[in-house]
């Protein structure tokens, strides 16, 4: 009995880790049965839709998500009831690139996948099935399609997108003295307008002053800007800065050109921004330890999507937190801005269900669920018409926190394009290198010069991308 | 009298059949499942090592290329050493703890199963777990920092810091180890018969003398599985950088077998992978061979000697 007892104890302690790394959700879901005759179709499945929505909707009924996810699946059902609709998720970056690779060289089934920033290097790989261009050219901008597109063929339908904003909280430049009591510029900083700076110069004035204020009281671990060298967010938050000052990652010939007076100008900001940031923070590898940060009140600014908002806060609403558009340089009047965070839901190439998978991924651009992504989830439609919609900009979608996030899709003016660039092959390199390469921006400690820096790691990175 | 002489053979007859059945029921599973999980994998293995298979769903025969070029790229000896060092570590530290530790709970008395339990628990926790602790930890502003802080030290960079990195991949994995090497040791002890050093008592050694004297001469077999053992699965070490260090400071916790998931899954190289792997097949074949060639040769003289 003893030794039963025994045997028990330590197998519950093998299952529990197992518990802990997320296998019970599926576990607990419903095994739906396959429609006689019918078929199984397999949706690898991201935002906006919820993968495990019936466990949800188990324990928490009036999950917002979940319950969309559920109308979108029952919908979907009723116009073809002999499909069953598999959903599972593969992770997101470079889990699921992973992912799809062991995937495709497998047999395992796949009918709809998912993709963000490498959908061009899975089109490359002949991966993706070539959908209906005429359908989605006709109802979405080309700014967000075009990332999906190669040789005028579409690979990939954006179904959520999202931006780049400037992230303030308002208790840091408070605390301060940059803002006073009531959240209103004080008299010194009215002009540089704190809570929405319309130069980088200006932001870089008020978070040095930010930094002074709490290095003069001995507190190192706060400060203005809040950068990191992880290289899952550093291009993207570079990339923004890049943009604003008309840079870019490659060139016109697709080589890295790090070392263009544009980009010179970005990284030197960058490196200047860096020293008003609370101490260490740049090592930081994981992107929730820098939103924990932020929600810790130890920086004044932040330049991302809308997750550290949703992480953070929760659904938007007025607190510590505002957004505002990104700065402009002083003589470069453009606004720029990049797309970020897309969702590509594409047909797998090998699927034998091609017109079922590519219904689904039309279903889920119906106007009435694009709202929904945006009510409920926070995530900015990519459909013409409902970007257009008054609902949107309207009363009832009016989130204040969002509009920073939604003006580069609906404000012309933008100079607005894709995200940071995918590889074919030496991902794991390039990004490797960048990390390195960033460091040494950050840290300032290299004896090159800036331009001699940005030079030299522009031929190392293309080595590797031409190797 | 004829039946008395036929019907042992028939019966020594259908024995033979009874038992080389049994022993093919034994054997032609395992035959089959070495066959389809050992044999095929590292046929096909060889087979993708001479192949340009990566951005292309096609593999195109290269022959030698990729073994040339990863013989002619200098990271991946540093890979390389870097799997040594942390190998070379983690079995001496984990056979000389583990030993210490075995020592000690085989000389405990009252709670001794329960402390041995204690010890066995964390080789049961899943790696990812553990190493998401560790990160916890090292984080810039995680906990070790903001204890530091606390008693007014600075902080420290662990994850910059090339020492403290190789100090908390082998740490960790020295300590999941330690009960389950602890309990191997323990049971290389209880082998050892008790009346051996009562003798030695008798003849007037002393602890130091006694223990190497009698107890690690007679656990030299025991001491050779576990360094074996331990050595290859050391060299096989993944999680932990993949999760704590992810290969850095600047890749230099970057061991093989996290270089080998690189090339394939996210450098999209799967024949050069392929080639990684197949190298690193040898080599630990290799180094088991010399392993177990050093051991077997200690034991035997130990069994001449007896």
């Amino acid at each position: 009995m003893k030794k039963i007892l025994t045997i028990l104890f330590c197998l519950t302690l093998m299952i529990l880790p197992l518990g802990a790394c997320n296998g019970f959700d599926d576990y607990w879901e419903d095994e739906e049965p396959i429609p006689v005759g019918g078929t199984n179709l397999v949706v690898w499945a991201h935002n906006p839709l919820v993968y495990n929505y019936k466990t949800i909707l188990r324990s928490n009924p009036g999950d917002p998500a979940s319950n969309l996810t559920k109308k979108i699946i029952d919908d979907f059902k009723e116009v073809y009831p002999d499909v069953r609709v598999d959903l599972s998720n593969h992770g997101w970056a470079q889990t699921l690139n992973t992912n799809i690779l062991m995937a495709m060289q497998s047999t395992t089934p796949v009918d709809v996948l998912y993709g963000e920033t490498y959908i061009q290097s899975n089109i490359n790989k002949q991966y993706l099935a070539e959908l209906d261009t005429d359908y989605y050219t006709q109802r979405i901008p080309a700014t967000t399609l075009s990332y999906a597109q190669r040789d005028g063929k579409t690979y990939g339908v954006p179904v959520i997108t999202g931006s780049f904003a400037l992230i303030i909280n308002k208790e840091v430049l408070k605390e301060a003295g940059i803002l006073d009591a009531g959240y209103a510029p004080t008299a010194q900083w009215a002009a540089k307008q704190p809570l929405a700076p319309q130069y980088f110069e200006d932001l870089l004035e008020i978070c040095e002053a930010v930094k002074s204020y709490y290095t003069d009281k001995g507190v190192n671990d706060k400060g203005g800007m809040l950068l990191t060298a992880s290289p899952d967010d550093s291009p993207w938050r570079a990339l923004a800065v890049m943009r604003a000052a008309g840079g870019e990652f490659l060139n016109a010939n697709g080589d890295f050109n790090l070392a263009s007076p544009e980009n010179q100008k970005a990284f030197a900001m960058l490196r200047k921004l860096v020293k008003t940031s609370p101490v260490n923070s740049i090592y930081d590898l994981e992107t929730n330890d820098q939103f924990a940060r932020f929600n810790r009140n130890e920086a004044a600014y932040l330049i991302d999507g809308i997750d550290p908002i949703t992480r953070s806060v929760g659904m938007p609403s007025e607190g510590k937190i505002v957004t505002a558009e990104i700065p402009v340089f002083k003589g470069m009047e453009k606004k720029s801005n990049l797309v970020v965070g897309t969702v590509y839901y594409s047909v797998a190439q090998r699927s034998e269900k091609k017109d079922i998978a590519e219904a689904f991924i039309k279903h889920l651009l119906k106007p009435e669920y694009q709202k929904e992504y945006l009510k409920t989830q926070l995530r900015i439609p990519t459909v013409t018409e409902v970007l257009e919609s008054a609902d949107i900009t309207g009363a009832q979608y009016s989130y204040p926190l969002m509009q920073n996030f939604l003006k580069p899709f609906q404000d012309e003016s933008y100079d607005f394009r894709g995200g940071i660039p995918s590889f074919d092959k030496n991902t794991a390199n390039i990004w490797g290198k960048w990390e390195a390469f960033i460091i040494k921006v950050y840290e300032d400690t290299d004896t090159r010069t800036l331009g001699q820096l940005l030079s030299d790691y522009s031929s190392e990175l293309n080595i590797e991308k031409d190797s | 009298m004829n039946a008395s002489i036929t019907k042992p053979g028939m019966y020594r007859s259908k024995r033979a059949v009874r038992e080389a059945a049994a022993g093919l029921a034994v054997v032609v599973p395992i035959f089959i499942y070495t066959l389809l999980f050992t044999v095929a994998p590292l046929i096909m293995l060889v087979r993708y090592s001479m192949t340009d298979y990566g951005v292309s769903a096609t593999p195109q025969f290269t022959g030698l290329e990729n073994f040339i070029t990863i013989f002619r790229t200098e990271k991946y000896y540093s890979n390389f050493l870097s799997t040594f060092v942390i190998a070379v570590f983690v079995t001496g530290l984990g056979l000389v703890l583990g030993f210490l530790l075995g020592v000690l709970l085989n000389s405990m008395g009252k709670g001794k199963g329960f402390t041995r339990t204690l010890w066995y628990i964390p080789g049961l926790i899943s790696m990812a777990i553990i190493s998401q602790f560790i990160n916890f930890m090292i984080a810039p502003a995680g906990a070790l920092n903001r204890l530091l802080e606390s008693m007014g030290s600075d902080p420290v960079l662990w994850t910059r810091s090339v020492f403290w990195m190789y100090f908390f991949i082998i740490g960790t994995v020295v300590w999941r180890g330690l009960g389950g090497t602890a309990i191997l040791f323990i049971a290389g002890l209880n082998s050892i018969d008790p009346v051996i050093y009562e003798a030695a008592r008798i003849d007037g050694a002393g602890r130091v003398r006694t223990l190497f004297a009698i107890t690690l001469p007679l656990i030299r077999p025991m001491l050779g599985f576990i360094l074996i053992t331990g050595f290859i699965n050391a060299m096989g070490i993944f999680e932990p950088v993949m999760l704590i260090s992810r290969g850095g400071p600047d890749s230099a916790t970057k061991v093989i077998l996290y270089a080998i998931y690189d090339d394939a899954f996210a450098n999209s190289k799967f024949g050069l992978s392929c080639a990684l792997s197949l190298i690193v097949t040898a080599v630990t074949m290799l180094l088991s061979l010399v392993n177990i060639a050093i051991s077997d040769k200690s034991i035997f003289k130990e069994e001449a000697a007896a």
